[in-house]
Formats: C-alpha cells, sequence, structure tokens
C-alpha cells in the first residue's frame, strides 16, 4: 500500500508553515509518524452489535499536555447520522485538539482520556491499525492551509483516487473516473484537465476544493473541517461554503464544522457547541444558539463579527486574553473576561446545565 | 480635515515576467495600473479587494518599500515616485507600516521593548536615558502592560504581537500609517480589539491610515471613506457607509454578499464565482467583466470610465444605476439583534479593549 494515502489525510507539513496554524500541523506532523495512544492497550473490535444510537458519542473526552495540564477538559457531545455541528471558539481554545483527538492524531506526549463511541466502538481503545484504516473511509478530516495537508510531488488526481484504491480496491480507471466526477461535483474548473495536475498549479480556493474531494471520495459517515475557510478570501471562504451546504444535503456523511467565527458556522450546520479554555460553555440548536445565545462567552464572540447591516461605531469586544492551561481561573474559566462575574463565578465553576429544549450553557447566571 | 496629507497620482506597478527577447517587447504582470487617491489629514482610507488585486503593492509604493513603475505619492509637502532617488527620502519616518503577519514581522531574538525601542534609537528619537520610558508608554498606549517589555514574540498571542507591530510603527510618531491586513489572520474576537485599539489611537494621535483588508466588513468601523480595488485598478470610491448602504459597483456588491454574518436562518446574497483574472494578461473592456453578472455586450469592449455619481463617490462601471441596493443594509443596531442581545452586548462595550481610550476621548 502506498505512503501516500496517509499524505491525503495527514497533515504532513511540507514547505514553511502558515503563521497561525504552525503549532497545530507541527503536532498533527508528528503524530502522522506515531502510533496514536490508546487508553487501553486492548483493542476491540469494530463491528458493533447492533445499530449505535449516534454516529458519534463524545463522553467527557480530555487531552492533557505532556506537562499535565488540561487542554481540553471533559468536552462531551453527540453527533446523529448526516448532522452538523459547529465548534466555535477562539484560538487556542481546542478545537484542533479535540478533533485530532477524534482522529486518533494526537502529537506524542499528550494523553487522552473519556469515550469516543462511533459506529458503535470507542475509538479510543481500537488498535491504532484499525483507527488508521478508518481515516479516509469512515472519518476524513479538511484542514486549513491546504497546500500543507497536499503531497506538492503528486498530481491532485492522483491523491483523491488513492483513496479509492486503498479503501475500496478500485482498479486505477474506475478510481480514476469516479475522482473526476467528484471533481466536478466540487465544481473544480476543468476537473479532467486539472486531474493530472500539481497542487501548486491550482489557487487556494482550488486547492480546497481539492482536498474536500480528497476527504469526500470514499463517502465517510463524518467528515471534520477545521477552519476549512479561514486561510481563504471572504469570496472563495463564500464559494467553499456554498458548496459544502450543498454537498452536506448530497452525501449524507456527518460532519464537524470548525471555526473561530460564529458567522461562517451560521449558515451550515445543524448544531453549535462553543468552546472555551478546554471547556464546552454552550451548546444547542443553531437557532435557539443565535436567537437565545446564554453564556456570556457566546454573546461577546456575536459582538466581535463586524455587521454589514448596522450604522453603530463601535464593536463590541471581549476585553483580554485566554487564561494559560498551566494557570487557570479557580472557578469560571471566563470570569477574568467576563462583565457578568460575580463572588461565585470566582470560587466554583459552573457545569452544562440546560437553559431550554436541547440548549445547555455553563454559566452561573443564566439564563441571562 | 483641512487638505489631503497624502495624494498618489496615477500609481502604477508593472513586473517584467518571463525572458526578455531581442526585438520583442517584454510581458509585463500588471500589479497595480493607474491608481489615484486622496487621504485627508486624520482620515482613514479603506482599500479593499481579493488576493492579488494589487493592495499590498500600491501601500507598499507610498512608504517606499516599492519604486513605482510610474506615477508619484506626495507627502506632507515631497514628492516620490518613478524614477525619484530613494537613498534621500527613505528617511521619511513621519509613514510607517504595520504588517500582516504578526508571526513573521517580529524578530524572535528581540524582546517586545527592544522591538519598540529599536527605531527610537535609530532616528534618536528620545535621549538615551527615557527611552524605556517612551517604550512603556507605548505598550500602555497600544493597551499592553508595561511589563511586556521583556516578553519575546513567542510569549506573546497573535494579537499582542499587533499590538507590539502598531507600538513600533507608532514610536517613530507618524503622521501616516498603511496598516496592510493587520487584522486579517486575527481571531474574530482580538480582531475586534484590535480595530478598536487602531480607532481609538487614530483618534487620539490625528493619524491618517491607509487600512487595507479583504473583507469589507472589517473596514467599516474604522474608515472614512473606502475604496474597491479590482486587478491593479479602482472601481469605487465612498464614504464609509456607502458601499453598505448603496454599492454602485457590481464587484462591491459581489464583496458585500460574501460576508457572512452570525444571523440564524439568512441568505447570503450572491458573490461571484472563479478567481481574479491574471494581472499579465488581464480581461478587453472592464476588467471585471468575466465574472460579472451584469455584463452587456459593451463590457467586453470598452474600459469604464470613472465617474463621479455624486459628491465623493466615483465608480467605474457602465451599469452603475442598476446595481441592486443589499436587502439587509442601513438597519439600527436594535433591529438586527433583539433588544436582549443589545441590552447584553452593552456590558462588552464598557469592557472593550479600547474601553481607557474611549473614556479619554470623551473627557
Ligand atoms: N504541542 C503542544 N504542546 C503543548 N500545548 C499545546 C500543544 N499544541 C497545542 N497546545 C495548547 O493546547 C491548547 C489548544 O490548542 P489547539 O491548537 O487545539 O487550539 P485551536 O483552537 O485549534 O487554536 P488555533 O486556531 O490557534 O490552532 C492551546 O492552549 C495550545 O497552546
Ligand atoms: N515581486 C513581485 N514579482 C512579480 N509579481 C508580483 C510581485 N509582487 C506582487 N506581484 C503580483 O502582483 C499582484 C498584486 O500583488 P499584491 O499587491 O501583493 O496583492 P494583494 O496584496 O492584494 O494580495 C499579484 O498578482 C502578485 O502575484
Ligand atoms: S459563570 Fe460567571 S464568570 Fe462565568 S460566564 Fe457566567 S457570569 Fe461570567
Ligand atoms: S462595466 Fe459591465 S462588466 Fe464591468 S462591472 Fe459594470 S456591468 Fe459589470
Ligand atoms: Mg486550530
Ligand atoms: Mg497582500
Amino acid at each position: 500500500m502506498s505512503p501516500y494515502v496517509l499524505d491525503c489525510i495527514h497533515p504532513f507539513a511540507r514547505g514553511p508553515l502558515p503563521a497561525k496554524t504552525g503549532k497545530t500541523l507541527l503536532f498533527a506532523q508528528q503524530a502522522g509518524r506515531i502510533e496514536p495512544r490508546t487508553a487501553s492497550g486492548k483493542a476491540t473490535a469494530w463491528q458493533s452489535e447492533g445499530p449505535p444510537q449516534f454516529l458519534l458519542d463524545v463522553r467527557d473526552l480530555r487531552v492533557t499536555s505532556s506537562g499535565g495540564y488540561p487542554l481540553v477538559d471533559g468536552v462531551s457531545f453527540t453527533l446523529n447520522r448526516g448532522e452538523t455541528l459547529g465548534i466555535v471558539g477562539e484560538s487556542g481554545c481546542g478545537k484542533s485538539l479535540t478533533s485530532l483527538a477524534l482522529m486518533g492524531l494526537l502529537p506524542p506526549g499528550m494523553s487522552v482520556s473519556g469515550q469516543v463511541e462511533f459506529e458503535g466502538a470507542d475509538l479510543l481503545k481500537l488498535a491504532p491499525a484499525t483507527v488508521r484504516d478508518l481515516r479516509g473511509d469512515r472519518l476524513a478530516m479538511i484542514f486549513q492551509d491546504p497546500m500543507t495537508s497536499l503531497n506538492p510531488t503528486l498530481t491532485v488526481g492522483y491523491q483523491i483516487a488513492e483513496g479509492l484504491i486503498r479503501h475500496r480496491g478500485c482498479d486505477r480507471r474506475e478510481a480514476r473516473d469516479r475522482s473526476i466526477e467528484l471533481l466536478r461535483k466540487v465544481k473544480l474548473p476543468a476537473a479532467e484537465r486539472r486531474f493530472d495536475e500539481y497542487p501548486h498549479q491550482l489557487s487556494g480556493g482550488m486547492r480546497q476544493r481539492v482536498m474536500i474531494a480528497m476527504a469526500l471520495i470514499c463517502q465517510p459517515a463524518l467528515l471534520i473541517a477545521d477552519e476549512p475557510t479561514t486561510a481563504l478570501d471572504v469570496t472563495v471562504q463564500a464559494q467553499i461554503l456554498d458548496l459544502l451546504a450543498e454537498l452536506k444535503d448530497d452525501l449524507g456523511s456527518a460532519m464537524i464544522f470548525i471555526s473561530h467565527d460564529l458567522g461562517v458556522v451560521a449558515e451550515n450546520v445543524d448544531r453549535v457547541a462553543v468552546l472555551y479554555a478546554g471547556r464546552l460553555v454552550e451548546e444547542g440548536p443553531t437557532r435557539s444558539l443565535f436567537e437565545q445565545p446564554q453564556h456570556p462567552y457566546t454573546i461577546g464572540l456575536m459582538g466581535s463579527i463586524p455587521r454589514i447591516d448596522t450604522t453603530s461605531e463601535w464593536l463590541p469586544a471581549i476585553a483580554g486574553t485566554l487564561p494559560l492551561a498551566s494557570d487557570p481561573p479557580p472557578g469560571c474559566r471566563f470570569e477574568p473576561r467576563c462583565p457578568f462575574a460575580g463572588d461565585k463565578c470566582r470560587e466554583e465553576s459552573p457545569d452544562l446545565a440546560e437553559v431550554s429544549a436541547g440548549h445547555r450553557a455553563a454559566c452561573w447566571k443564566a439564563p441571562l | 480635515m483641512t487638505g489631503p496629507v497624502l495624494r498618489a497620482v496615477d500609481l502604477a506597478k508593472h513586473y517584467p515576467v518571463g525572458s526578455r527577447w531581442f526585438g520583442r517587447s517584454q510581458t509585463l504582470l500588471r500589479a497595480v495600473d493607474g491608481v489615484s487617491f486622496e487621504v485627508a489629514k486624520g482620515e482613514t482610507l479603506s482599500l479593499v479587494g481579493e488576493s492579488g488585486c494589487g493592495k499590498s503593492t500600491t501601500g507598499r509604493m507610498l512608504v517606499q518599500l516599492i519604486d513605482p513603475s510610474s506615477g508619484h505619492v506626495e507627502f506632507e509637502g515631497r514628492q516620490y515616485g518613478a524614477g525619484s532617488r530613494r537613498k534621500a527620502l527613505r528617511i521619511s519616518r513621519r509613514i510607517q507600516f504595520v504588517f500582516q503577519d504578526p508571526y513573521a514581522s517580529l524578530n524572535p531574538r528581540m524582546t517586545a521593548g527592544e522591538a519598540i525601542g529599536e527605531p527610537l534609537s535609530l532616528h534618536n528619537m528620545v535621549p538615551r536615558r527615557q527611552r524605556w520610558t517612551r517604550v512603556a508608554e507605548l505598550l500602555e498606549m497600544v493597551g499592553l502592560p508595561r511589563s511586556f517589555a521583556a516578553r519575546y514574540p513567542h510569549e506573546l498571542s497573535g494579537g499582542q504581537r499587533q499590538r507590539v507591530g502598531i507600538a513600533r510603527a507608532l514610536a517613530l510618531e507618524p503622521s501616516f500609517i498603511v496598516c496592510d491586513e493587520a487584522v486579517s489572520a486575527l481571531d474574530v474576537s482580538v480582531q475586534a480589539q484590535v480595530l478598536n485599539l487602531l480607532k481609538t489611537l487614530k483618534m487620539r494621535l490625528g493619524l491618517s491610515l491607509l487600512f487595507i483588508a479583504h473583507d469589507l466588513a472589517v473596514v467599516k468601523h474604522i474608515s472614512d471613506r473606502i475604496a474597491v480595488m479590482y486587478l491593479g485598478r479602482l472601481v469605487e470610491v465612498a464614504e464609509a457607509s456607502e458601499p453598505f448602504a448603496n454599492p454602485r459597483h457590481p464587484y462591491t456588491r459581489a464583496l458585500l454578499g460574501a460576508i457572512p454574518q452570525p444571523v440564524f436562518g439568512r441568505v447570503r446574497a450572491a458573490t461571484v464565482g472563479g478567481d481574479v483574472p491574471s494581472p499579465i494578461d488581464p480581461p478587453s473592456g472592464c476588467r471585471f467583466h468575466t465574472r460579472c453578472p451584469m455584463k452587456t455586450d459593451i463590457c467586453a469592449r470598452i474600459d469604464p470610465a470613472m465617474e463621479t455619481i455624486a459628491p465623493g463617490h466615483v465608480v467605474g462601471c457602465h451599469r452603475w444605476r442598476d446595481v441592486e441596493p443589499m436587502p439587509e443594509a442601513g438597519r439600527a443596531a436594535d433591529d438586527v439583534h433583539s433588544a436582549r442581545i443589545q441590552r447584553l452586548l452593552g456590558f462588552f462595550q464598557d469592557k472593550a479593549g479600547s474601553a481607557a481610550g474611549q473614556q479619554e476621548l470623551r473627557s
């Protein structure tokens, strides 16, 4: 089996690391060469007995740094088949680590605990080889910067078709035809000609389309898109968002869509989860979250987005920065930046509690 | 506001590409192809357009990081442009540049204090003994504690690095700053802080700004006027509220249509498909005609001239009268957010990164 299959899926960094994603990519790159660690050595069979209730059931996911600090701190959520979940939060809040933990791609030295049930099996307990087989097949991921996850020495067509050859046992001819068909579906202009081109011959938007095709070629049950539009111009971002919305209905894959921008997830997802300093602080159906946000952090994030439709003079902004993972505030993690904070917030950390049907928030003052 | 502090007159930058053949003229990449504008004292002009349309090249010509192929810049009574000797003019500390990438633009081996202090000593801005006092002042001006002087870039977040970059530009007490995508690499939350900071500084110090971005919404709060650029040319220039309330160029409208907003169930207006064409061989006639949803027969043949359609509103399109307004423009803030969210956001306004600056302005 060609080693390049992994290259399509893993963010092997080639060329300069983009500044903003360097941190995340760097450890993903290391992870590509290392077997993922499992919480217990014992592997369970992937096949489940009966049909699982959820496609993905994440319970109390914790990622701890080599220094022993909690980076992802007890995150739980579920995802139904075909459903889309947006994960939102500012840089460094743990979005990428959460998705890398699901993919079994955490960097060496980090430890992970909790449960990640996917199609009836706990991904954290599966043998590394089994997880590797799932990646690119049942589970796929799109990264922020396509250039670091595409292999510059191989044609884009080869990199897409390889997934079919490896996971589906297609012959070259059929793999080529199906890849070109998918490239048309992701609206790559002149798909047939582009099939034989190299990544550097494509624009940023076209590369991101190729990445999407690569992730979708085996019709994964779950697609994780980690800031797939952050490195792009607004116009190209809009094109990619439109494309993802179309494909979502078409392919039936469930999707986790990660962004730092609440505006970007508003269009495409069924539910939204807001992360802050490694914790889930609010989660709910998209409508409820945008119309009745309950956590102060969510409200602040919403205000930070410049609006095209108002005439206000100033942008409401959240003051300050994320606390250090090595030195988290003792009570609510958002307390040092929260304009609603009170004494209790300084002392005790709030748990997620239901504020309306299917909508949870972790704030002592909720509902605000 | 008085007369212009800076004037760009027919600026162009053409890069030769490919090899030169005897007797054959060389192919040119027209990065910037005849751009003129003025910026008044204390004014912010924003330059908006997609990647590769020539925004950075324009900004760099203003600060003499790049020599124009033709045209010139007039700044505070001096003139520089194609053919003028760079050395003599390079000394201009009155016009400064803030880079996009807060990670790459600071020397990793210099503390924030050293980075800000360096231009102070190079230009002898303050006596040696007062240098650190001035560094501390500059840090506080950009909303960082004095203790950050001892930190290295890797010990700072993206937003903090960008603040250090701004403090460094302010060290030379410029009257004009070019901010090239100064907030594009930042998260929305940090971006809001830095935008508020820049706006506060500009008002406090009477700075003029050229603010470069690819997202129209981002420049909205900070601009007095907005210039939209496409493939090396300006296509629409107007007061800051106009492109939102009354866009008159199909490209401006397409840029607006691309902007995501945190609203449930909103249907985004149409944006443009495809990529910006190559500046090596730009389309004939109107350069936007290959992507324009409104193009007609004449568009590919005749290049539309820039036309003043209202005081301060200039546009280059044959069909500017037919451009539809945005469906969601010009609503009061209360109609956009529910009254509840509006009230809750009020608490953040008071705690904003610029709160201190805003108070100072009021007093
Ligand atoms: N290799 C590492 N070693 C130690 N801590 C790390 C490492 N990588 C990330 N972290 C820390 O883990 C936390 C979450 O990082 P993560 O990269 O998941 O954030 P993110 O939300 O994806 O942000 P970004 O958009 O900047 O990538 C941050 O506090 C970060 O500093
Ligand atoms: N040194 C250079 N040599 C050749 N082409 C260049 C050079 N610098 C910029 N360009 C080209 O000029 C055009 C405008 O570039 P730039 O001003 O950097 O765009 P923007 O800042 O809007 O992204 C692009 O097509 C770019 O590739
Ligand atoms: S618990 Fe307190 S500090 Fe935390 S978000 Fe709620 S009000 Fe703010
Ligand atoms: S001149 Fe024609 S092609 Fe150009 S923007 Fe106007 S309508 Fe579109
Ligand atoms: Mg990330
Ligand atoms: Mg640029």
